[in-house]
């Protein structure tokens, strides 16, 4: 049988070489549909996280200011931490002397774009405001982009654009 | 409308800011458009901006996706 060792075996190689191409593709699909479940989770995570964050981030209450901004501390992150830590600060004086209070609520929420670990998220977010200046209550109908990543087990803000 | 908008020589050019994707399928998907629009008018030659919060639900007809419904977010 010696012809059989001897003789080329194209089929073999091609056969080969049709496996390697195979299980290429399919580490290709496996990754592609990997990546894809991936961002759809985060897109759903992060859209739940940034509906909450809105509402405690947007919303406070002269009464009890200092727990306001505690409980709006805990739905942000690295750069937006610093400015929501700043602004609420300023805030604070003009908050007390004019009795101000405001609840925001998140009327639709949608994802504009989606990686594992980051997600925009466009928010209309409506604040209710009363204040001793405004007779009975104003609302103001915001558009928000919110930038979500992932920290501290969770989805955080990162980034805060109102449009 | 026609008739109100040309007697007030109204015209209204529109900049979509974001559009994000609330809840979609393989053949439906409900999206958020926020857009600004400078709307001119024989009171406004110079133009007014407006904010607009739209949804849009989209589905797919024939190849194409198409609106469905339109709506202005309150």
């Amino acid at each position: 049988m010696r012809w059989l060792t001897r003789r080329p075996r194209p089929l073999v190689l091609v056969l080969s070489a049709t496996v390697v191409l195979m299980l290429g593709l399919a580490g290709a699909a496996w990754h592609a549909a990997d990546r894809a479940q991936r961002e759809d989770r985060a897109s759903t995570e992060a859209l739940a996280a940034a509906t909450a964050a809105s509402q405690a981030v947007f919303s406070y209450d002269y009464r009890n200011f200092d727990a306001s901004v505690a409980n709006g501390r805990q739905f942000v992150t690295g750069d937006f931490a610093k400015e929501y830590a700043e602004t609420t600060a300023e805030l604070k004086a003009a908050v007390e002397k004019e009795h101000a209070i405001v609840r925001a609520e998140v009327s639709a929420a949608g994802v504009v774009e989606a990686a594992p670990d980051r997600v925009e998220v466009l928010l209309y977010v409506n604040q209710y405001r009363r204040n001793v200046n405004i007779t009975g209550e104003k609302v103001d109908q915001n558009r928000v982009v919110l930038t979500m990543v992932p920290a501290d087990g969770g989805w955080r803000v990162v980034h805060a654009l109102a449009m | 409308m026609r008739a109100a908008v040309v007697e007030n020589k109204v015209s209204s050019t529109g900049t979509i800011l974001r559009a994000a994707i609330v809840s979609a399928d393989l053949d439906s998907a409900v999206v958020l458009v926020a857009m600004d629009a400078s709307v001119k008018n024989v009171g406004a030659p110079e133009g007014r901006l407006s904010h607009y919060r739209i949804q849009v639900d989209v589905v797919l007809d024939g190849g194409r996706w198409l609106v469905s419904r339109l709506q202005f977010v309150g």
